[in-house]
């Protein structure tokens, strides 16, 4: 049945039941679409079809896996986000990790849970709680002190889901997808609008959200904040390459810190004042540079500004895989990939 | 001219092998009927030459709620179908019609659950034996061609009607 699925969709949308009515040239009633909902009935495929048409969305998500669920999500906002818009990136997490958990099963792939470190989730009651967890994850990872290159790469190798979307007022947003056998899958979402260094941090935002729980008042934003400052930037790579105390920084030295490390100039200085390398005077008088520049305000940006750069590419990957080995067809790749036939025919192949 | 022999509905790699191919052409001068699903036809074939198909006389066929309800308990049981493959096999079931496919996942599902099944080898010889194309230009076409799906598609088993 397409109940669940067509709800979610039609929230997405915007649409009422007579407004999806409407957007289907009349086709069915909003009564028959109620009914469709409910799971009293199920429309043909040509319905089924100009219903997708009508919602933005596949046929494949509205007849999806209805036991898959998303749960404790949360969104790091700019803005209060409208209820539409939470059904939208709800509707495609959801479609997405059941494509993903549907490639994984072909190749038998099975991982049981992420790689944290052990007795994680953390509490955390004070930032120098969050640095630790950060530092904790760095070495439970063998990371070393070093910067990462593509954190969305390394996430997924690590067994956390990935997703870019292109999102409104929202940076990013931590889930699980709950599958039928009760397992919980995290999955990372941030947006694929943003600059490279404003993604990377959001990922190790929403990291800190999986790893860490607040108490004693300590706010779970910045918690997040202060954990992704920590993991991107560790503090004794910070102050190999800056010293120990700084009285001033120049923006020349903050753009070279910024291709080092990946971040923005932002959360370096902010990195800096965490340390207490820079005085929180200098601190001030800095971020007022930056918001008479406009740094601070969309869209965003600073000079060498990162292109997006962290689409992850693992599910990709694995749909060619199991293709190449006959895990699916090829129709079953392009149902799964968003693309048709001809085109992963054409990829299969790659540059001529 | 002879009667229509067979409706066969294809599936996603078959409807595209045969979209733009003169095969199709001489298929349907010789009246095998041709039929898609309409999740297919949108999904693959309304933005390539299929448009010319239609007009040739591919059909494209919907399925009832009860065909689409047996679809997805089709692909809840093999998830590894695709919902057009699945589509086909449920229709094909619905309409005792012949399944046209080039997936031996597919065929093999198919012919599990009583659906006939037969391949693009099979229409071209078929075509072939039936003389639609001139007898030169067949043979041309048809031997590498033959090589050509073999060397990708395995030995599935080919029979005539």
């Amino acid at each position: 049945m397409i109940g669940k699925r067509l709800k979610l969709a039609r929230a997405a949308s915007g649409l009422s039941l007579r407004g999806l009515q409407f957007a289907m040239d009349d086709r069915v009633t909003a009564q028959a679409i109620g009914k469709y909902e409910r799971d009293e009935s199920m429309p043909g495929s040509d319905v089924l079809l100009a219903m997708s048409r009508a919602l933005g969305v596949s046929p494949e998500y509205l007849v999806g896996d209805a036991d898959l669920v998303l749960q404790g999500v949360e969104f790091r906002k700019k803005v209060v986000t409208r209820r539409k818009e939470e059904a939208r990136i709800e509707a495609n997490v959801l479609h997405f990790m059941e494509r993903y958990l549907s490639v994984e099963a072909a190749l038998m792939l099975r991982m049981e849970d992420w790689q944290h470190p052990p007795g994680a989730p953390f509490t955390v009651r004070e930032p120098q709680d969050a640095e630790q967890t950060a530092v904790a994850l760095r070495a439970h990872w063998g990371l070393g002190r070093d910067p990462m290159p593509n954190l969305a790469e390394l996430f997924e190798e690590r067994g956390i889901r990935v997703l870019t979307l292109d999102l409104k007022d929202v940076d990013g947003l931590t889930a699980h997808v709950g599958r039928p056998d009760k397992s919980l899958v995290p999955v990372i979402v941030v947006n694929a609008r943003g600059w490279g260094e404003r993604q990377r941090f959001t990922l190790a935002h929403e990291l800190g959200h999986l790893l860490m729980q607040t108490t004693g008042g300590l706010d779970t934003e910045k918690a997040a904040h202060r954990f992704a400052g920590a993991f991107l930037i560790p503090a004794e790579a910070l102050r190999a390459s800056v010293g120990r105390r700084r009285q001033s920084i120049s923006r020349g030295e903050l753009l070279e810190l910024k291709k080092l490390f990946g971040v923005s100039v932002q959360a370096l200085v902010y990195r800096c004042r965490d340390l207490e390398i820079l005085p929180d005077k200098v601190f001030s008088r800095l971020f007022r540079e930056f918001s008479r520049l406009g740094w601070r305000t969309p869209p965003y940006e600073e000079p060498g500004a990162m292109k997006a750069v962290q689409r992850p590419r693992r599910f990709e990957r694995l749909c060619y895989r199991a293709l190449a080995e006959g895990a699916i067809s090829e129709t079953k790749a392009a149902e799964l990939l968003e693309l048709t036939v001809r085109d992963v025919r054409a990829r299969m192949a790659g540059p001529i | 001219m002879q009667s229509i022999m067979k409706v066969l509905l294809c599936d996603s790699a078959a409807a595209l092998e045969l979209a733009g191919d003169p095969l199709l052409a001489a298929a349907l001068d010789w009246k095998i009927k041709l039929a898609v699903t309409d999740l297919l036809y949108e999904r693959e074939l309304r933005a390539c030459t299929a448009d010319t198909a239609k007009r040739r006389g591919f059909r494209v066929e919907q399925l009832a709620p009860d065909g689409l309800q047996r679809a997805l308990e089709l692909r809840r049981l093999h998830p590894q179908l695709a919902l057009s493959d699945a589509c086909a096999v449920a229709l094909a079931t619905q309409r005792s019609w012949v399944l046209l496919t080039m997936n031996p996942m597919l065929a093999r599902l198919a012919a599990e659950t009583g659906v006939e099944t037969r391949d693009i080898e099979w229409l071209r010889i078929e075509t072939v034996r039936l003389e639609s194309l001139p007898p030169q230009e067949d043979a041309r076409r048809l031997d590498p061609a033959i090589k050509d799906r073999r060397t990708h598609y395995g030995s599935s088993e080919h029979s005539s009607v």
